[in-house]
């Protein structure tokens, strides 16, 4: 069911101006816990007809859950606004969406609502099982995304080698932003007196990785639907750092890139300073 | 008994892009596929069946479907959908079975070979229609959807239905959102196996009617909601419209 032009025989809550209560979604809670997705919803309605519908059992909430990718659908009913279920891991990939109703029970003979809107007046319906009478709303969230890392820069972007390049190159179009390196650059990077010595971190940060990230950014935009943006997304909407940042501005995007990786610039110059400190006292 | 591999993700794709330019072509017209045996990773969990192509049948979907989803029986949807996998049976594994059944580029009849190999030994992406498109993917998903295990030993009588027309699972009914929904798919099926005479002539125009008409109750109904009664009710008010076509 697709719920953006979608219009019903009878009057459904939170369809357009059909009747005139509060409805909310409120926040969906994602949690990852071991195998499962736990999913905590708190469904709210204001309007009296419905609530006593719901109070002599002839409707209940229903949240269907779906995932294209593993041809997985779920349907949960509870007779209570608040819904908590779990999903396993092994059943979805990518984009999980969700759409919470409230659907007759059973059938309901000439249903009417006093806040319908006017068109309504002097009309009642038939319901059948199933039939919708409110719609809170959607949501959705992205399996492949391991939230609980996202911090870690290699949740959006890989560093791979490219046998046919003989100067790097960035490559936005993939799920995570890939930085191409040439066979030999790469070797060079991938050599343990490199790759594996922590102090360089912050050089690489904010040398290949910032440039990468950058030119990811300020073609943010056109690629929302590839997995790093959607990481990237993800934490721009949810951490209280990014909260006066919008991405839309292309001004911001420098702060936005530095904020992501943690102050790169600083932590270089920081870790410069050890470097040399190392050094002399190496010397000594 | 070994566990069954894989091709690594960066393998997979640098097939697919030897194919799309056309470098590889000439890989597919040998009855073995050569590629580079480091480039596979091990799947703990799942036994290997080297030995499967012997026990399908180019001439029968249905006791292939079979007999490649009794022998993967045990994949999580998670890696039932994973491109890398199917990619390596229909490479590796399956190669003979493949080129047997999907021949035109092995005998040099395709008018475009790279789409073809495409279209049958890769999946484009891991959307529900691609996966049931896939010449074996779309295999194992189609048994998934139908089989029945309450029925015992009768349990692929549902899909034998399905596999009366290989458009049906692959093309009609697997590549609608309602395909998602097995009571829904076995709604169908059952209604199909209870009215056989109505389904006497004009198997792919009726099932694809049936498709689309309970598509477009699920416009405005909660398809999940609905256990496979409803979908046979619904069809049973419909009859005369199959019958009339």
């Amino acid at each position: 069911m697709k719920f953006n032009d979608i219009s019903f025989p009878h009057p459904v809550l939170g369809i357009g101006d059909a009747i005139d209560s509060d409805i909310e979604l409120g926040s969906p809670e994602i949690n990852s816990s071991g195998d499962v997705y736990e999913i905590n919803l708190k469904l709210k309605q204001g309007n009296y007809d419905i609530k006593q519908l719901l109070e002599t059992g002839k409707v209940e909430f229903l949240c269907e859950a779906t995932s294209s990718n593993t041809l997985f659908r779920k349907s949960i009913t509870s007779d209570s606004n608040s819904i908590e279920f779990t999903i396993p891991k092994k059943a979805i990939k990518g984009r999980v969406e969700f759409v919470c109703l409230l659907v007759a029970k059973d059938t309901i003979n000439e249903y009417s609502n006093s806040e319908a809107h006017p068109d309504y007046n002097g009309y009642s319906f038939d319901l059948e099982k199933g039939d919708v009478v409110a719609f809170f709303g959607e949501f959705s969230f992205n399996a492949d995304v391991k939230y609980e890392k996202l911090k870690a820069v290699s949740s959006f972007m890989e560093i791979v080698e490219n046998l046919d390049l003989t100067y790097t190159n960035i490559d936005i179009k993939k799920s995570k932003i890939q930085v191409e390196l040439p066979s030999e650059a790469y070797n060079l990077f991938r050599s343990d007196s490199i790759s594996q010595e922590p102090k360089f971190a912050s050089v690489f940060h904010s040398s290949i990785v910032l440039n990468a990230l950058l030119i990811a950014l300020y073609n943010f935009e056109e690629h929302k639907n590839y997995l790093w943006a959607e990481v990237i997304e993800y934490r721009l909407n949810n951490e209280r750092q990014f909260q006066n940042l919008s991405i839309k501005e292309k001004e911001n995007i420098p702060e936005i890139a530095q904020r992501l990786l943690g102050y790169p610039f600083n932590r270089l110059l920081e870790g410069l300073n050890l470097i040399v400190e190392s050094k002399n006292l190496y010397e000594e | 008994m070994a566990k069954q591999l894989i091709f690594k993700t960066k393998y997979t794709e640098h097939l697919k892009e030897a194919v799309s330019s056309g470098k590889s072509l000439e890989f597919y017209k040998s009855k073995e596929f050569v590629y580079d045996k480091k480039q596979v990773l091990i799947m703990p969990n799942i036994e290997a069946f080297p030995n499967l192509t012997s026990s399908l049948d180019i001439k029968d979907d249905f006791k292939t479907a079979v007999q490649i989803y009794e022998a993967f029986k045990g994949l999580e949807p998670i890696q039932a959908s994973d491109e890398r996998f199917w990619t390596y049976l229909a490479h590796v594994d399956l190669f003979l079975y493949m080129i047997e059944r999907w021949p035109e580029v092995y005998v040099g009849k395709s008018s475009n070979p790279s789409k073809y190999l495409l279209d049958h030994w890769f999946i484009s992406s891991s959307a529900q229609s691609s996966l049931l498109r896939h010449a074996i993917s779309g295999l194992w998903w189609s048994v998934y959807l139908s089989v029945d295990e309450a029925k015992g030993e009768n349990k692929y009588g549902l899909t034998k239905i399905l596999f009366r027309q290989l458009d049906f699972p692959t093309r009609t009914l697997g590549t609608y959102k309602l395909g998602r929904h097995k009571e829904a798919v076995l709604g169908i099926l059952e209604f199909i196996q209870e009215n056989e005479d109505l389904f006497k002539t004009k198997f792919e125009d009726k099932t694809r009617f049936v498709t689309k008409h309970l598509n477009v109750v699920g416009g405005v109904k909660p398809i999940a909601y609905y256990d496979r009664q409803f979908f046979k009710s619904e069809l049973e008010k419909v009859s005369g419209n199959i019958s009339a076509i």
